[in-house]
């Protein structure tokens, strides 16, 4: 298949993707490592077969809303996961999901496909390194979520985590989102209510960006529409494990780059700033200027602080 | 996945879409009609007649929705018979 037919059933995933896998559509994505363009099977063989060279040193990309893993390729075919084969003896595999689904059910998938890969891998894992783009983030954070309450192995070699561009305080434009269907499907005109009852058609994991809801039960918590500020969800970053986060900003005034940062996740959002009991230390804490949100995929200078961060800690 | 599921996932979807909207454009069709048949129907002289046109109106555009979701269900299942039929094409 190719890649604009792959990026076109991302787009359409991560639109209506919930949909499409309650009604069991076969343009529903299936959550697997992939390599090659195919789904890699978390076997031993087949993990053999796709790494031969499999190292101790494991690093997991998990892409962000509407993507495929095509979204790590930089303009010269290189991708994080490469260059961290190539530099610093990691083994790269990728992750790809439906993004349409709720958070916590790609967080509870993923977790059993961690469990599957560190089972399966074919030599001693000695780190499993994570990096999540945008809700790819949020997807592994809610992983880290189940294994803990599922008692996953997995979770033990996760040492550092890195998020990059990930809205952890909510998408402000999702939150705008809710506000504009709850107005419209509040006239009572048949026009208006059917433009909300489409807008509302959004998938699960689209609406779960709104206040970066990572579990199912938070899932249930009612929330104003009106109240547009950053949420303040009660799942912590888990702890005994290095958090960076890496974010973008695109404009040159630092209250415009705070609300604003790299065009769809505001700074303090991506940087987890404000939760005044867990403010990330600043070393751990990112901002690169001049890259954009989907430009944060793919941009050698964020792999550069990626390098970084990696042989500091 | 296979060509084929990829194919009946499409062709699914857009049947479930032409469901859907048939059902919600059919409710917007008879709300917005609704408002000016009743005022009509409020002047005496034509109340009667512009009652039997309003229900002309409302049956006709029962019947037209309902022939479109008859065939668009038709049509799903012929698709759904023909790549059944086919061989199997990763």
């Amino acid at each position: 298949m190719g890649k604009s037919l792959e990026t076109t059933l991302a787009v359409l995933n991560g639109l209506v993707g919930n949909y499409l896998a309650r009604t069991q559509n076969g343009l529903a994505t299936q959550m697997s490592l992939y390599h090659g363009e195919k789904p890699l099977a978390c076997e031993r063989e087949a993990l053999r077969a796709a790494h031969p060279e499999a190292r101790p040193r494991l690093v997991v990309l998990v892409h962000g809303l509407m993507n495929t893993e095509h979204i790590w390729q930089m303009p010269d075919g290189d991708d994080y996961g490469r260059l961290l084969e190539r530099e610093l003896g990691f083994t790269a595999c990728y992750v790809r999901y439906n993004t349409g689904l709720a958070i916590a059910d790609n967080g509870a998938s993923l977790s059993a496909l961690l469990q599957s890969l560190v089972h399966a891998y074919p030599v001693a894992i000695e780190e499993l390194l994570l990096i999540g783009f945008s809700m790819g983030g949020l997807v592994l954070r809610s992983a880290c979520h189940t294994a803990v309450a599922e008692a996953h192995a997995w979770l033990s070699h996760v040492h550092r985590i890195l998020y990059v561009g990930t809205p952890h305080l909510g998408a402000p434009g999702e939150r705008l989102g809710k506000l504009t269907s709850s107005v419209l499907s509040s006239i009572p005109n048949a026009y208006t209510q059917l433009i909300a009852e489409i807008a509302d058609l959004r998938s699960a994991g689209i609406q779960d960006l709104a206040h970066a809801t990572l579990r199912q039960e938070d899932r249930s918590i009612v929330r104003n529409p009106w109240d547009l500020r950053d949420a303040r969800h009660p799942v912590p970053f888990l702890p005994n494990i290095q958090h960076h986060v890496i974010a973008g900003s695109l404009f040159v005034d630092p209250r415009l780059a705070f609300l604003f940062g790299d065009s769809v996740v505001p700074i303090a959002s991506a940087t987890y700033k404000g939760q005044a009991h867990e403010i990330l230390p600043p070393e751990r804490v990112h901002v690169l200027p001049g890259v954009s949100h989907i430009g944060l995929a793919h941009d050698p200078a964020v792999y550069q602080q990626i390098k970084v961060i990696l042989e500091a800690t | 996945m296979s060509s084929r599921e990829r194919w009946l996932g499409l062709s699914t979807l857009v049947g479930d879409a032409v469901e859907h909207a048939s059902v919600a454009i059919e409710r917007i069709h008879m709300q917005t009609a609704q408002l000016p048949f009743e005022i009509i129907e409020q002047i005496p002289p034509i109340a009667a007649p512009a009652h039997l046109v309003h229900e002309v109106h409302d049956t006709i555009v029962t019947l037209t929705y309902r022939k479109i979701r008859f065939w668009n269900g038709a049509v799903q299942k012929v698709v759904k018979a023909v790549l059944a039929a086919e061989p199997e094409a990763k």
